[in-house]
C-alpha cells in the first residue's frame, strides 16, 4: 500500500468518537464471525481429522510402563483438543465440550469431577470479573480512564503499548491474582483498542499487540516478584524443604526483575514491528479529529458523575481487598480470597437501588466459561491421573542426564523444558508441583546445588503465554475476540523462546553475580 | 443399716476385682502375644528393616501371596506378622532363619488368630540376627472375587490394604499387587494415607506394567503399629474395542466431506 493509499484508507476508516466508544456494539457475550486467511481455512479443514488421528493413535498405543490407562485416555483427549483449539475446525468452546465428553465416555475422569469444574473458583472469578467490567463500561468510568490514558500516552500506538506494560509491572507488585489484574485492565483495553480501530468484529494488528502484550505483561510480570503468584511461593517452599536453601523476597526480586524488564522491552519492540506489524494507519487513533477530539471528549464528559463515583467506590473496594489479602487474617480474623472479593463487588454492583447494573446489562461470555471448563478439566485430569507427572518424568528419563555432565548444558535443557512445558498445562500451581521437585532431584543426583537449577526454573513458572488455555488471564483476554488461538501461539512461542534465551544469558551473567548460579 | 451398706459395697468391689482377674487370665496370653516384645521391655520399638507383601493374581483369580521380612531390632522368638488371608493354604517358609511352630500334635501351625485377626505365625531361630531375610509364600483361592472386585463397564474395582497390628515398626514397607495377564491399572481411586503433593512431591504409590501384566504398589517408611494403608484401583483389560476406531475414522471422513466448503472464500472476498 502506498503512502497516499494508506492515508486514504485511514481517512475512510476514521470514525466518530461516539460510535467508536459505543461498546454495546461489540458485546463479549456474542461470538464474532472470523475472517479466515487461505492457510487458516486449510488448517480448519484438516484440523479435525488431525485431532481424531492424534486421539486414536495415542488411545490405541500400548499403555507405557508407569502410566494408568485413564492417564492414557486423558493424554489422547488433551492432545486432540490441543490440535482443535489451535486449528479451530470447531469453535473453541465446542472443543472444550467434546473434550469433557470424551473424558467421561472413555473413563479418563469421572463425570462428577468433569462437570464439577464449572463450579471452580476460577470460573466464578471469570464471571464476577466480567460483571465488574460491565459495570465500569456502563458507567463510562472505563471510557474516562481509557481517554485519560490516551490523551497522556496515545499520540502513537507504541507509547500506549509501553504504558500498559508499565502498568502491569506496577500492578503485579500489588495484586498477586493475575485474573484480577486482567479484570482491572480489560475494560480499559477494550476502549483503547476501539480508539485504534480494533474490535472483535474487525480485529487488527494494534489490537493483537495490545491484548497479547497485556497477556504477556500480566503473566510474566508476576515472575518479577516472589509474591507475584501463589505458584512462586510454592516453588520457594519446595526449594527450602527439599534443598534447605532459603530464598528471600529481595533475592527473587533482584534476580528476576531485570529479566522481566528486558523481556517486556523486547516484546514491546518486536511485537508491532515484526510479529504483528502495525501499519501506519493503525499507529494513530482512528478518531475523527485525532487526539484533540479525544481531549475534547474527555472535557465534554465533565466532572466525574455520581454513577462513576459509585462504580469507582465498588471497584476500589474490590481492589483494596485484593491488595490487602495478606492482612485480612490479622485485621478481620478471616481471609477474603480474590474470588470472594470480586463476589462482594459483583453483589453490590447488581444489588437493586444500591448497585449500578441490571443482570441483562452484564456482558458475560458464557462460551468462554465453557472453554475454560474444558481446559481446566483436561489439565486437572492430566494431574489427577498422574499423566502429567508421568510425561514430565519420562521426558527427563529420556534425556538420561548422567553425573559428570556439564552444568550449563543441564541448565539450558532444564530452562528450555520448563519454559515450553507451559503449553501443555492449564495451571501454574500444577506445573510447579510437578516440575520443581523433579529439578531439585535432578540437581541432587548430579551433585549440583539445587538452588542453581531450581530458582531459575521457578522464574519460568509465570511464563504461561502460549495459549488461551494456559492461564486464567489468557482466557479473560481471549474473550475479547481480538486475536485467534494461532495469533496467541505465534507471539507466545516467539516470546517463550526469547524468555528462554534471556534466562540462559542471565544464568551465565547476572545470576552468577548474585550467587544463584555457580560463580566465576 | 450403715454396716450393711458397707458390706454390699465391699462385696461389689470384690466381685469387680475378681471379674477383672478372670478376664486378664483368659485374654492375657493373647493380648501379650501381640503387644509384648518377647524380649526385655525397652524404650526403643522393635523393628523390621523391611516388610514386603506381594500379591500375584493368576488368570483364574487365585493369588500367590509372598511376604518378605528383613529382620531388625528385637525379633528373637515369636514373629507374628499381620496376614489378611485367613483362608491361605500351602503356606511355606521359602527361605530365612524362621519356621512355623508345631502344635501339640507335631503339625506346623502357620497361621494364628489373635483377637479376630490372622497372623503369620513364625518363630525365628536362635541364630537369626538383624538383616536376615525371611520369605513366606501362601496360596489364596478366589482372591479376585474375595477382594470385592466388581465389574463396572468393563472395569474392576480392587483394593489392597494392610493394617499393622504387629508390635513392629516397619522401617520400609511395601505392598504390591500384580494383576492377571491382560489387565492393567486404569486408575488409582483412593490412597491411604492420603497424598499431599505440597508436602511430599513423590506419591506413596507406583503403578507399572511388566509384559502384559499391570501392577500397583504402595511404599511407606516407618509404618508403625496401628497404622493403616490402602490402595484402591480400577483395572481394565489391555485390549481396546474397535468401536472408537471406527467411529473416529468415520467422523473424520464425514467432516472432510461435509465441511469442505470451509475452503471456499467468503462471498465478500470473491466479490
Amino acid at each position: 500500500m502506498t503512502a497516499g493509499a494508506a492515508t486514504a484508507h485511514a481517512k475512510a476508516v476514521l470514525g466518530r468518537i461516539d460510535e467508536i466508544l459505543d461498546l454495546s456494539r461489540s458485546k463479549l457475550s456474542q461470538v464474532p464471525e472470523k475472517k479466515l486467511t487461505p492457510s487458516e481455512r486449510w488448517m480448519r479443514l484438516l484440523g479435525f481429522p488431525a485431532g481424531v488421528l492424534a486421539f486414536l493413535s495415542l488411545y490405541y498405543m500400548p499403555t507405557p510402563d508407569g502410566l494408568t490407562t485413564a492417564g492414557q485416555v486423558v493424554i489422547a483427549t488433551f492432545a486432540a483438543a490441543l490440535v482443535w483449539w489451535v486449528t479451530e475446525p470447531i469453535p473453541t468452546h465446542v472443543t472444550s465440550l467434546v473434550l469433557m465428553g470424551l473424558l467421561v465416555f472413555f473413563h479418563g475422569w469421572d463425570e462428577t469431577s468433569v462437570l464439577g469444574v464449572l463450579g471452580f473458583s476460577v470460573i466464578w472469578l471469570n464471571v464476577l470479573a466480567f460483571i465488574l467490567s460491565s459495570m465500569l463500561v456502563k458507567t463510562n468510568l472505563a471510557k474516562r480512564i481509557a481517554l485519560a490514558l490516551m490523551v497522556r500516552f496515545g499520540r502513537r500506538s507504541k507509547w500506549i503499548l509501553l504504558a500498559f506494560f508499565c502498568l502491569n509491572l506496577f500492578l503485579a507488585a500489588l495484586i498477586p491474582a493475575t485474573a484480577a489484574r486482567a479484570a482491572i485492565l480489560l475494560p480499559i483495553m477494550i476502549v483503547v483498542a476501539s480508539i485504534y480501530g480494533a474490535s472483535n468484529k474487525n480485529p487488527n494488528n494494534f489490537g493483537r499487540n495490545l491484548f497479547l502484550q497485556n497477556l504477556q505483561g500480566i503473566n510474566f510480570c508476576s515472575s518479577a516478584y516472589m509474591t507475584g503468584s501463589n505458584a512462586n511461593l510454592i516453588a520457594v517452599a519446595f526449594i527450602l524443604s527439599m534443598s534447605g536453601s532459603r530464598v528471600y523476597y529481595t533475592d527473587w526480586f533482584f534476580a528476576a526483575l531485570p529479566v522481566v524488564i528486558a523481556a517486556m522491552l523486547i516484546s514491546w519492540y518486536i511485537g508491532p514491528r515484526f510479529v504483528f506489524r502495525i501499519p501506519p494507519e493503525q499507529q494513530q487513533p482512528v478518531v475523527e479529529g485525532g487526539l484533540d477530539k479525544m481531549k475534547e471528549k474527555l472535557q465534554e464528559m465533565g466532572p466525574i458523575s455520581a454513577a462513576e463515583k459509585r462504580a469507582a467506590a465498588i471497584f476500589g473496594l474490590v481492589i483494596v481487598l485484593w491488595v490487602t489479602d495478606k492482612l485480612h487474617m490479622n485485621a478481620l480474623g478471616f481471609e477474603i480470597s480474590a474470588v470472594m472479593a470480586a463476589f462482594i463487588g459483583a453483589v453490590i454492583a447488581l444489588f437493586p437501588k444500591i448497585g449500578l447494573l441490571k443482570w441483562n446489562e452484564a456482558d458475560i461470555p458464557w462460551h468462554l466459561m465453557l472453554f475454560s471448563c474444558g481446559a481446566y478439566a483436561g489439565g486437572l485430569a492430566l494431574n489427577d491421573t498422574g499423566a502429567a507427572r508421568w510425561l514430565v518424568g519420562s521426558l527427563f528419563d529420556k534425556m538420561n542426564i548422567q553425573p559428570g555432565v556439564n552444568f550449563w548444558l543441564v541448565y539450558c535443557v532444564i530452562i528450555t523444558v520448563n519454559m515450553f512445558s507451559h503449553l501443555f498445562f492449564t495451571s501454574k500451581t500444577m506445573r510447579t508441583l510437578i516440575f520443581i521437585p523433579f529439578v531439585i532431584a535432578i540437581a541432587q543426583n548430579l551433585g549440583f546445588d539445587p538452588l542453581w537449577l531450581a530458582l531459575p526454573s521457578a522464574f519460568t513458572i509465570d511464563w504461561v503465554i502460549g495459549l488461551p488455555i494456559n492461564a486464567k488471564p489468557n482466557v479473560i483476554l481471549f474473550s475479547t475476540g481480538q486475536y485467534s488461538v494461532l495469533d496467541n501461539l505465534k507471539y507466545g512461542l516467539i516470546m517463550t523462546a526469547i524468555g528462554t534465551v534471556l534466562l540462559i544469558v542471565a544464568g551465565l551473567t547476572w545470576f552468577r553475580v548474585l550467587g544463584i548460579t555457580p560463580g566465576f | 443399716m450403715t454396716a450393711r451398706k458397707v458390706a454390699i459395697m465391699l462385696a461389689i468391689a470384690a466381685l469387680t476385682g475378681l471379674t477383672l482377674f478372670v478376664i486378664s487370665l483368659i485374654d492375657g496370653e493373647a493380648f501379650g502375644a501381640v503387644t509384648s516384645s518377647g524380649s526385655d521391655a525397652s524404650a526403643l520399638p522393635d523393628t523390621l528393616a523391611f516388610l514386603h507383601e506381594r500379591i500375584t493374581v493368576g488368570p483364574d483369580g487365585d493369588a500367590v501371596v509372598e511376604v518378605t521380612a528383613v529382620l531388625g531390632r528385637g525379633v528373637a522368638g515369636d514373629l507374628l506378622l499381620p496376614f489378611d488371608f485367613e483362608d491361605g493354604r500351602d503356606l511355606a517358609v521359602l527361605s530365612g532363619p524362621a519356621r512355623f511352630p508345631r502344635d501339640d500334635g507335631g503339625a506346623a501351625s502357620p497361621l494364628r488368630e489373635v483377637l479376630g485377626r490372622t497372623y503369620l505365625n513364625l518363630e525365628t531361630s536362635p541364630s537369626a540376627s538383624a538383616g536376615d531375610s525371611v520369605v513366606v509364600r501362601a496360596a489364596v483361592g478366589g482372591w479376585f472375587d474375595r477382594g470385592g472386585a466388581r465389574r463396572d463397564y468393563g472395569e474392576y474395582s480392587l483394593a489392597i490394604g494392610y493394617v499393622n497390628t504387629s508390635r513392629f515398626v516397619f522401617r520400609d514397607f511395601s505392598l504390591e499387587l500384580v494383576l492377571p495377564e491382560g489387565l492393567l491399572v486404569h486408575s488409582v481411586t483412593d490412597v491411604a494415607p492420603p497424598h499431599d503433593p505440597k508436602k511430599n512431591p513423590e506419591p506413596p504409590y507406583a503403578i507399572g506394567r511388566e509384559a502384559d501384566h499391570g501392577w500397583a504398589g504402595l511404599r511407606l517408611a516407618d509404618f508403625s503399629p496401628a497404622e493403616t494403608c490402602r490402595l484402591a484401583l480400577r483395572v481394565r483389560p489391555t485390549r481396546r474395542g474397535p468401536i472408537p476406531l471406527v467411529v473416529g475414522l468415520a467422523a473424520a471422513l464425514l467432516y472432510l466431506v461435509f465441511f469442505r466448503d470451509v475452503l471456499k472464500p467468503e462471498p465478500r472476498e470473491s466479490a
